[in-house]
């Protein structure tokens, strides 16, 4: 049911109003929250991002979730990125004195995962961003139309009444 | 950004609201009690849990941790405890709290459920835990120092009363020994008539009655008979050749049956039995256990004090494991792994630690006993604040006092645990001893002091327990040595270094048991073996004369008849020497007056008459 809902969460996405740029953004931001450990002030803040910016927040959050079953593997590229900057003696400075100042430490940024990922999210979020708003358009351009007169269309939009039905109905 | 931003700001604020008032209380709370889990290995249970963002404090009630040594107990109670956090500091990340209370302690109280854990849970924080080598020795080693070999033989003696004897004298070896000495004398015995038969004394003696009483018959009118006497002496002589060697035969077999099967030899091997007998007699009593209660103390004592040793590792180690490591000054950085990644710790600029407690200060009751005290600055960071954990409880009842000094300095490079623990006058707790006997008194003054240095661990308890009173069950029928004593002292030293631990158990209970068993059971085990040295006695006296007498009887028989044969040998043999004297005689009387009776003839024939 999870990938049903999923699928369906998907396709309402592609298939609405929401422009390719906003679908883009919520899907980068979501990866960047879903890369990163939970529990840091920096997952904080995105989230922040995401609900107070016009981005789609359901993209964003099924960005995020997509991208934690996935972090694993981002793990280990960030692990030794974050690894080689914190322990950089050219940077030594710079991190204590980051590491002193108020309420920076709560990002947990000395965690070489945190940074590692959020800097792998960085640099892969404007990729991202282009690579999805560019399939994002393909689709709506060539596939759109042909795919809503299919079977399959049909049966997750009847899925969706008919859960409605069950919530609502009788 | 988005136009409606008011909205979802408030629908925001609505949720941080709503998650502080319901749920976060319950999250810190079931932090703290998985925390708590994990450091215990026992349940710990929280009634409630506040917390208040006016002034960052958090309240806490009715907290439980069970012991997790005996799960249907607490370790600890704790009715309220309150502490607030520095606002400025934790913008740093830094917890630091100027104040904890900490009141209404309580320790060792009854629960309704067990405190275990689930085994799958064990299995979970053993994973996270690992032992310290200390641990790992003191549990190498407790078994060796736990042994109450001499305990479990006392504990086997149901009591030492006489009356059966008779079950344990049994199947002596010496009545074996003296059946088997009946029977080799037995043959012996037949040997010796066998040989005596086989000379056929009567057949020699008949015989040579007939040969003299044939030379008294004999006629020697003239010199024709001499030839028939001479045939008759060398008979007589004959027979008094085998005479004499029968007779000769028959003294040997005298004195060797004379020498032979004598009471002595019997004797000698009869009391070795007997010795062996009496010995594997006393044996089965285990007597010899009895009468030297070795190591009696530290078997009964022991484990208690063994366990209060355990217990003072255990928390040491604990400290260990959760006080924050040394930073290597040669390394700026301090590196931690962590679930995902690994945390850098940089030094801080100033002079906070991330976490301080300054002041903890504590009330409540230990055995019956108001105490109060304060322990002083727990912290991450002992280097950062130079000051080492300090801890001072004190508290004074009516019959006596306590007091328990604490330091964990983890500063200097080698850290140093040290806790001092003085009870004086206290009521003495009840205390569950070896084999289901427990101790209790009118009071306990103990003095003990637990001291962890590096890697280098002592303790020494000492303990005087006033009238103390041992109960058991009604098999422990010894314990009533143990009544009356006036004091009971002892002393214990433990000390682990170079990869041993040695442990040094001194207590006067051995003397005083020796010397009450001594003065009552010593007189009353010499009656009991004299009695098991009469039974012995009394069972095998009665073989052995048996034995005796038959040995000695079939012996006098045997050597009355030969000396009856020897007897009727020598008087043939006198009989012969006499007949064959006699015939003599007669044979030169008959020629002799043949000769003269010629000669008379041929003197008359020369005469011409």
């Amino acid at each position: 049911m999870f990938f049903v809902s999923a699928l369906k969460s998907i396709l309402q996405l592609l298939h609405s109003n929401n422009s390719p740029r906003q679908i883009s953004l919520a899907i980068a931001l979501g990866f960047i929250l879903g890369i990163s450990p939970k529990g840091t002030l920096g997952a904080l803040v995105i989230f922040l991002i995401l609900f107070f910016f016009k981005v789609n927040f359901s993209a964003a959050i099924l960005s995020a979730t997509f991208f934690s079953l996935i972090a694993g593997l981002f793990d280990i590229i960030g692990g030794p990125i974050g690894y080689a900057l914190l322990s950089a003696d050219f940077l030594y400075s710079f991190w204590r004195a980051v590491y002193n100042l108020p309420i920076i430490p709560w990002t947990k940024f000395y965690n070489t995962i945190v940074l590692g990922n959020f800097l792998v999210g960085l640099i892969l979020f404007y990729p991202l961003l282009r690579l999805v708003e560019l399939l994002v358009g393909i689709y709506r351009r060539e596939f759109a139309r042909r795919l809503e007169k299919t079977r399959l269309l049909k049966i997750i939009k009847m899925i969706s009444l008919y859960n409605l039905y069950e919530k609502f109905g009788g | 950004m988005r136009k409606n931003i008011i909205i979802p700001l408030v629908l925001l604020v609505v949720l941080a609201l709503v998650f502080n008032c319901f749920f976060l209380d319950k999250i810190i709370r079931a932090a703290l009690i998985k925390t708590g889990e994990t450091i215990f290995q026992a349940r710990v249970e929280i009634a409630s849990l506040k917390t208040k963002f006016s002034n960052l404090s958090i309240t806490i009630s009715g907290l439980a941790v069970a012991d997790k040594n005996n799960p249907m107990r607490n370790l600890l109670e704790i009715k309220n405890i309150y502490f607030g956090i520095a606002p400025r500091p934790l913008l740093e990340g830094k917890f630091i709290i100027e104040k904890v209370e900490l009141s209404g302690i309580i320790t060792d109280t009854a629960r309704k459920n067990s405190g275990a854990l689930p085994p799958k849970k064990m299995k979970k924080i053993a994973r996270r835990t690992s032992p310290t080598i200390l641990d790992k020795l003191w549990e190498k080693s407790a078994p060796e120092l736990r042994k109450t070999a001499a305990f479990a033989a006392w504990r086997e003696i149901k009591n030492i009363s006489l009356p059966d004897i008779q079950d344990k004298v049994q199947a002596l070896e010496t009545l074996q020994t003296i059946s088997r000495i009946k029977s080799e004398s037995e043959k012996k015995i037949s040997d010796y008539e066998t040989a005596g038969n086989n000379l056929s004394v009567t057949e020699i003696i008949k015989e040579t009655t007939e040969n003299v009483n044939a030379a008294r018959d004999l006629r020697i009118n003239n010199v024709n008979d001499i030839p028939v006497a001479e045939s008759l002496i060398k008979r007589l002589q004959n027979n008094q050749q085998k005479i004499t060697s029968t007779a000769a035969e028959l003294a040997r077999l005298k004195n060797s049956l004379s020498a032979d099967l004598t009471a002595n030899d019997y004797l000698q091997q009869i009391n070795q039995a007997r010795d062996k007998d009496y010995q594997n007699t006393l044996g089965k009593v285990n007597l010899a256990g009895l009468t030297t209660p070795a190591a009696i103390g530290q078997s009964l004592l022991g484990p208690v004090w063994m366990g209060k040793i355990d217990r003072a590792i255990y928390y040491f180690s604990l400290v260990r494991n959760y006080f924050p490591k040394k930073k290597n000054p040669s390394k700026p950085r301090l590196v931690l792994p962590r679930r995902r990644g690994q945390d850098f710790v940089f030094p801080r600029k100033d002079w906070w630690p991330k976490f301080w407690i300054k002041k903890v200060v504590v009330d409540g009751m230990i055995a019956g006993t108001d105490f109060s005290g304060q322990i002083l600055d727990i912290t991450s960071d002992q280097d950062a604040i130079n000051q080492p954990t300090l801890a001072k409880i004190s508290g004074k009842s009516k019959s006596g006092y306590l007091l328990i000094e604490a330091i964990f300095d983890y500063r200097g490079e080698r850290d140093i645990n040290k806790v001092k623990i003085v009870l004086n006058g206290l009521p003495q707790p009840e205390y569950d001893l070896a084999a289901g006997i427990k101790l209790t008194g009118e009071r306990m003054d103990s003095d003990n002091l637990f001291l962890l240095a590096g890697s280098s661990f002592s303790a020494i308890l000492a303990a005087r327990i006033i009238h103390p009173e041992f109960r058991g069950s009604p098999d422990d029928w010894w314990l009533k040595y143990l009544q009356n004593i006036p004091v009971l002292d002892l002393s214990v030293r433990a000390e682990q270094s170079a990869g041993s631990f040695k442990i040094d158990f001194r207590s006067n209970i051995d003397q005083i048991l020796k010397q009450r068993i001594g003065d009552e059971i010593g007189a009353t085990i010499a009656a009991y073996r004299t009695k098991i040295q009469q039974e012995i006695d009394r069972q095998v006296k009665e073989k052995q004369d048996e034995l005796f007498g038959q040995v000695e009887g079939r012996k006098k028989e045997i050597l009355a008849r030969y000396n009856s044969e020897i007897q009727n040998i020598e008087s043939k043999q006198k009989d012969i020497e006499r007949a064959i004297e006699e015939t003599r005689a007669r044979i030169q009387s008959v020629a002799g007056k043949q000769i003269d009776d010629k000669k008379l003839k041929e003197l008359k024939s020369l005469l011409g008459h």
